[in-house]
């Protein structure tokens, strides 16, 4: 069956209304003979074949990656993991596992199939022409058709974030930029290599419109080497299984992949209709306005959709994504493969669970607005859709964590060139109904923080300190993990810069969890001169000498945290990690310091911690399925936003047994 | 007479291989592992080889030994309890790590982080600070490790690892530190980071510390046991052990730096397959060793096995010298299931030896690898020529009821699938050796060792296009074999990040001397003078910006370094393995200097045999059904026995050959001959490749 369809199960006349944008801006239809020829060979691939596809496929798309790690060379690529590879088919539909990853669309909208050929390399970064694909312009995607037996079989990508692309700012990320035209050059797919010849027009432009030409020119050479990798691996699988069966077990796959959803995944879910909403902080320039996502989700036998009606109007600020539906779908449904471990979610994922996005939301903005930070928004649509999740699963789900926190400071050298130490911070997680958090982690996976031994060799700062924030984590019977503290001393005049959610609203709590602490920065703390900087900025001054010390936020907790064991509160205090005060006051935990030699030790007093966590229980107010922590009710009491809380019963969290079995994010 | 003696132990077998160093003369024992105290096995071995040779215990002349004792302690965290100090303000190192979460996107929501090799609260913090040049910021707080050091001794911690910020520039506040330790806390065990690897990136170097530290009082032991069965069999030969750099060292050597032996057994292994297809004049070679619960793959080029100066073991990521190889979960026990929407799936979970595949009949339920090569007629219906029995049928409902029906596939298409998705995995595994480094698989010869090599080699052959299979005569006991073709070697390194344009050659030229002294002196104490010994100087080399270095040898004349052609010699290694390079057009930086030392051993020589006057048809023992893929049925197969001496005449597949631990099977389109040193040589036949 082909991907049309399949579709009919969705409403899609929604799609034509002006309350929702396309689910993707165009279509790929293959002819009729195509189809016969791709459902007569679907017929001969046997389940050992389709694997062998699915193998070879996903081995490719890793071995691209690895060669982009070790060859790249904008730290934000190679440590921090910030770039995809992905294959997807000659209709643009993605058939490896980082579905979200680049397609083809944007190329196939810009040059006819026959102007297709081999030997071309694609090149663009254009946000608001590459179908949903590329979303800010720092990530420059280079695609390169397959083919195969003489015609097109599919397409590889890579995209990552390199370092600086020109605009208005040293590293391209404006805070405050008003239109795309302030964050740097926007390139539409063009062809860098036409048949197999560089075109060094192009070459020229790209390198000409950024701050660290070398490190661009390896950027874009490590990404065509990887997808060269893939293209390579593929045509290897065609030379041994044969075009026509490699390309069918292409579409096979995202047939499997629905299937998987559908029959083991879609079980799962309590069918209904479930609301939750999410916050972030504010969009770089109205500072006191929070922005709201927004998203209900819809739930029946056959089907899942998130309706994200009730999500803010674009901003002002660059927190705006030019998405649609379809992308979204595939970024929040790649968190389902947890649930049928070893599936691989590809593109058949949005045959059955989808996203509707009405158009000109900051989730959908519309040309020329603002986008660079839109990541802040994507990670806090898992929020929305968290805390919507929550109430299908009766608050048996994990607490929410905000991880990807970018810092930096840049400055010039002697020589007047400017150098730039950019670094991703992980945070707290949520904890999970049978788990803590974890503390100090990134929610993309493999970002690795940088080393001081490397950071100090190339830029002119000391790091002092790299710990976990002690109590960070949201209290729980499973605590939230804690965010970092990091201390950096600055030894020159620079700008200190940051691209960062959850420095005022908290990473919320579930089920009775409390809500995280939120991160923040204080400049030279300690001192008379000791300043907070909050939200998103883009070039505080700093002078040599002055210590900035950032701290990120922790995770929510999960569930009743006068149901902490004990034991656990006590090993958190001894590991200094929750302090004695925070123990009696959250936990109900009485822990008595004393010395033994040179040691310090710590014991519970477990009489009194019976009777502490009695009153606290007598004393306190219900507990929340969400708490969302102080500052949104101070937002809320101000009449800036709305949401509503749900409150669990008086006993406690064993009362309120969860309605389905598995325990979800 | 004299006789050396490899000892390899396994998880199951402790294989030994006695060499002659005068006749040549091989002799393989096999015995059963004693996991409670490998020493025993260790014991039975040299007295069960000396009864059979006939030797006396005063006859061996050298003992060396490859063990998964360190590698299995790191596995199954059964280090010991330590203590860690660290500069101040990196009390949470080992928390944070590197931040990063392992595997897909999404897994934040389910990933559990793995304990920790020293828990908070026996981390402790000192003041003192160097800078990226080593100079000092501020001095070493000598109280505060006093009282760390007296602190841990009350605690009863026998342990203690350090670890100071950019310590691999400048190590004099660790060796105060070390000594101020050693004071006031005499009989602990206590490492360094710039002694155990001096390199920059301050997690990955105090974690390989912590490791190395945890592991000293468990090698330790192990070692001084090793020694007494060595003289309780009566013999005074040295023990020299095999690291995972495939050089040996003494023991007394080993104890002060227990992680280089975290790989000890597999590269036994490697060694093996260089020094036996180097003697049959084959060069370059991809080695596939097929095991249990997993398979192992290295690259070896111009003779020499790939190096990589770090590395994982299991989860951690360490700095240690080791040989380029990678795992996948593809083993005989690996088990056969289907995902989601029944996508079959081979691995990594393991049956392993217990419960073991259905076919042992102990329990396991779930069908493996080794139960697919049984239903389809690879592999006898019986273990080590027979003493232990295979139920076939038990392989064949397994097989069945849990892949076959819900795929709505015969039993023999299933089982072949599971070998396909295993070939698959194996292939992807070859390929991260192999491509990832820039090396086309198609330009080397596959050499399979361990007991299972042998099944799968026709598959992973044709799935990448190679055109040349090596099984060596005694593929089960290769690691042990391996051991005897090592020399001792010592690896030393120093961070020293240099650009081009900003050389300071003199300060390189004064490492270089600084880093060889330190690697004769370790050779000096292994008992090496300057005669026996071979050395070979180095930098570690990148383009600004990137963060992986590439390895430049340098020549050494008269004391001194010539730097002069290293960087051409970059830009061109850059070039071969990544197929670009940046020849004046990037600044390339020096990030380490180091040296390499060899003791050297003096490996035996093979000796080719004379060509058998008989043929395969001396050989044959019956013929077994064997189900061929290509033609979806079974064929009546040959099953032959292994040959000892070379043939010349090929053998056409179908085959199989089978030998006491190790069963080969030839495929269609492929044939086999014996060479004059006794290995199987199987290759793919001229026209066309048929798929296996």
């Amino acid at each position: 069956m082909t991907n049309d369809q399949q579709t009919h199960i969705f409403d899609t006349s929604i799609y034509k209304t002006p309350e929702y944008k396309p689910f993707r801006q165009q279509e790929w239809p293959r002819s009729d003979e195509e189809w016969a020829r791709i459902e007569e060979y679907k017929q001969k691939v046997d389940p050992i074949t389709l694997d062998v596809v699915e193998g070879g496929l996903e081995a490719a798309v890793e071995e691209g990656e690895a060669a982009v790690e070790l060859a790249g060379r904008s730290t934000i690529i190679r440590e921090q993991h910030d770039y995809r590879a992905s294959i997807c088919t000659v209709d643009c539909n993605n058939v490896t596992s980082v579905s979200w990853g680049a397609s083809a669309d944007a190329v196939r909208a810009h040059f006819p199939l026959e102007d297709i050929h081999e030997g071309d390399v694609f090149l663009y970064n254009d946000a608001y022409d590459s179908h949903g694909t590329i979303t800010h312009l720092p990530d420059y995607c280079i695609c390169i058709p397959i083919f195969h037996s003489g015609r097109l079989i599919a397409f590889s990508m890579i995209f990552g974030h390199t370092e600086d692309v020109g605009g208005r700012s040293v590293g391209s990320w404006p805070t405050t930029s008003t239109s795309i035209f302030e964050e740097g050059i926007q390139i539409p797919p063009v062809r860098l290599y036409s048949k197999g010849k560089v075109q060094q027009d192009i070459y020229k432009i790209v390198l000409r419109n950024t701050r660290f030409p070398d490190t661009m020119q390896g950027d874009l050479d490590a990404f065509i080497g990887a997808c060269r990798l893939i293209e390579r691996q593929v045509k290897q699988l065609c030379d041994r299984l044969g075009a026509d069966i490699v390309e069918a077990a292409m579409y096979k796959l995202m047939d499997r992949c629905e299937e998987a959803v559908r029959n083991v995944i879609l079980p799962m879910f309590p069918n209904g209709e479930y609301t939750g909403e999410d916050f972030l902080d504010n969009d770089g320039i109205n500072m006191e306005d929070p922005v709201k996502l927004m998203v209900t989700i819809r739930k029946d036998p056959t089907k899942i959709i998130l309706d994200w009606t009730g999500t803010n109007p674009q901003t002002e600020g660059p927190l705006n994504s030019p998405n649609d539906g379809r992308f979204l779908s595939k970024w929040v449904g790649s968190f389902l493969s947890q649930f049928a471990p070893g599936t691989v979610i590809n593109e058949g994922v949005t045959r059955v669970f989808r996203c509707e996005l009405p158009p000109g939301t900051v989730l959908t903005s519309e040309y020329p607005a603002p986008v660079i930070n839109r990541m802040q928004c994507w990670f806090r649509s898992f929020g929305a859709y968290g805390a919507a999740l929550a109430q299908a699963f009766g608050g048996n789900v994990n607490a929410d964590n905000n991880c990807v926190q970018v810092y930096g400071v840049y400055g010039y050298d002697n020589d007047g060139k400017p150098w730039l130490y950019r670094e991703v911070f992980g945070g707290g997680s949520g904890a999970r109904p049978y788990a803590d958090g974890t503390d100090a982690v990134d929610m993309v996976n493999d970002a690795k923080n940088l080393p001081t031994e490397f950071i100090e060799q190339r830029y002119p700062v000391v790091i002092e300190r790299v710990a976990l924030n002690p109590d960070s984590g949201g209290c729980g019977k499973y605590r939230g993990g804690m965010g970092y503290v990091k201390d950096i001393h600055i030894l020159t005049d620079g700008y200190y810069v940051t691209y960062v959610d959850r420095t005022a609203f908290s990473c919320f709590g579930v089920n009775g969890g409390g809500p995280g602490l939120p991160g923040g920065t204080w400049i030279n703390p300690g001192t008379p001169d000791e300043k907070l900087v909050q939200f998103c900025q883009e070039g505080i001054p700093v002078k040599a000498g002055d210590v900035i010390r950032v701290t990120t936020p922790g995770g929510g907790g999960w569930g009743d945290p006068l149901e902490r064991d004990v034991e656990a509160v006590r090993m958190d205090v001894l590991r200094q990690l929750v302090s004695v005060e925070s123990a009696k006051e959250n936990y109900g935990v009485i822990v008595h310091k004393r010395t033994k030699g040179l040691s310090t030790e710590y014991e519970v007093d477990l009489e009194a911690t019976d009777l502490m966590r009695e009153k606290i229980r007598q004393a306190r107010n219900p507990l929340k399925l969400i708490n969302r922590g102080e500052y949104a009710e101070e937002k809320r009491k101000a009449g800036k936003i709305t949401y509503n809380d749900v409150f669990l019963p008086q006993t406690g969290t064993e009362a309120h047994a969860p309605s389905g079995e598995e325990q979800l994010s | 007479m004299s006789w050396r003696i490899g000892i390899d132990t396994g998880g199951t077998f402790t294989d030994l291989v006695a060499l002659n160093d005068i006749t040549g003369e091989e002799k393989v024992f096999k015995t059963s592992s004693t996991p409670d105290d490998p020493s025993r096995a260790f014991l039975d071995a040299i007295q069960g080889v000396l009864g059979e040779i006939g030797a006396t215990a005063e006859e061996v002349t050298m003992l060396l030994h490859g063990t998964t004792v360190a590698t299995n302690a790191v596995l199954e965290g059964k280090y010991s309890q330590l203590g860690l100090i660290v500069t101040k303000g990196y009390r949470d190192m080992l928390e944070v790590a590197r931040q990063n979460v392992p595997g897909e996107f999404g897994a934040i929501s389910y990933w559990i982080k793995p304990p920790r090799i020293v828990p908070l609260e026996l981390v402790r913090e000192a003041d003192g600070r160097l800078d990226y040049k080593g100079e000092v910021l501020r001095p070493l707080d000598e109280q505060q490790i006093r009282l760390a050091a007296r602190e841990y001794r009350e605690m009863g911690v026998k342990a203690i690892a350090v670890s100071f910020i950019h310590s691999y520039q400048n190590p004099a506040q660790e060796e105060r530190a070390r000594e101020i330790i050693q004071e006031e806390y005499p009989d602990c065990f206590v490492s360094i980071s710039s002694d155990v690897i001096r390199e920059y990136r301050e997690y990955e170097r105090t974690l390989t510390t912590c490791l190395n530290t945890g592991l000293m009082p468990l090698l330790s032991t192990y070692l001084d046991r090793l020694s007494d069965r060595a003289q309780e069999a009566g013999t005074e030969a040295p023990l020299y052990v095999m690291k995972s750099s495939g050089g040996v060292s003494t023991a007394s050597e080993l104890i002060k730096r227990p992680i280089a032996a975290s790989l000890s057994g597999p590269a036994a292994g490697v060694i093996a397959a260089a020094a036996i297809s180097n003697a049959a004049g084959i060069t370059d070679v991809l080695t596939l060793d097929m095991g249990g619960t997993s398979t192992d793959m290295a690259l070896i080029e111009g003779g020499i096995p790939r190096l990589l100066t770090e590395g994982k073991i299991d989860i951690y990521d360490i700095k240690s010298p080791m040989i380029d190889m990678t795992t996948v979960g593809a083993g005989g026990g690996s088990i056969a299931w289907l995902a989601g929407s029944k996508a079959l799936r081979v691995g990594p979970q393991s049956a392993g030896s217990a419960p073991g595949p259905v076919c042992y009949g102990r329990g396991g339920t779930e069908p493996t690898i080794t139960d697919a090569n049984l239903v389809l007629g690879r592999i006898p219906p019986y273990l080590l020529g027979g003493a232990i029995p295979l139920d076939r049928q038990a392989a064949y409902d397994a097989i069945k009821t849990k892949i076959a029906d819900p795929l709505g596939l015969s039993v023999e298409k299933a089982a072949a699938g599971i070998l396909e998705i295993a070939t698959q995995n194996i292939a992807a595994g070859i390929r991260v050796v192999s491509v990832r480094r820039g090396r086309d698989p198609r330009d080397y010869t596959l050499f399979p060792f361990g007991g299972a090599g042998g099944l799968l080699v026709s598959p992973v052959a044709n799935a990448l296009d190679m055109k040349s299979i090596l099984v060596p005569m005694a593929p089960g006991a290769t690691a042990a074999a391996g051991l005897l073709y090592s020399d001792v070697r010592v690896d030393h390194v120093i961070t020293d990040v240099q650009r081009e344009d900003l050389l300071n050659e003199e300060q390189l030229q004064e490492e270089f001397l600084q880093v060889r002294e330190r690697v004769i002196e370790d050779l000096a104490n292994q008992g090496f003078k300057s005669s026996g010994i071979r050395l070979q100087a180095f930098v570690d080399m990148r383009y600004v910006g990137q963060a992986f270095e590439i390895r430049v040898p340098l020549p050494i004349s008269d004391d001194s370094i010539s730097l002069a052609d290293s960087f051409k010699n970059f830009h061109t290694a850059h070039e071969s393995q990544y197929g670009y390079s940046y020849e004046n057009k990037s600044l390339v930086e020096i990030v380490n200097i180091g040296v390499t030392g060899f003791g050297q051993l003096a490996p035996p020589r093979h000796r080719p045999k004379p060509y058998s006057k008989g043929g395969w048809s001396d050989l044959l023992k019956f013929t077994r059904p064997l189900y061929v893929n290509a033609v979806s049925d079974y064929v009546h197969c040959p099953v032959y026995e292994r040959p000892t001496e070379p043939i010349s005449e090929p053998l056409e597949g179908p085959a199989v050959i089978e030998q006491y631990d190790t069963t080969t099977v030839v495929e269609p389109g492929w044939e086999v001959s014996v060479n004059e040193f006794g290995h199987l040589l199987i290759t793919r036949k001229s026209v066309g490749g048929v798929q296996g």
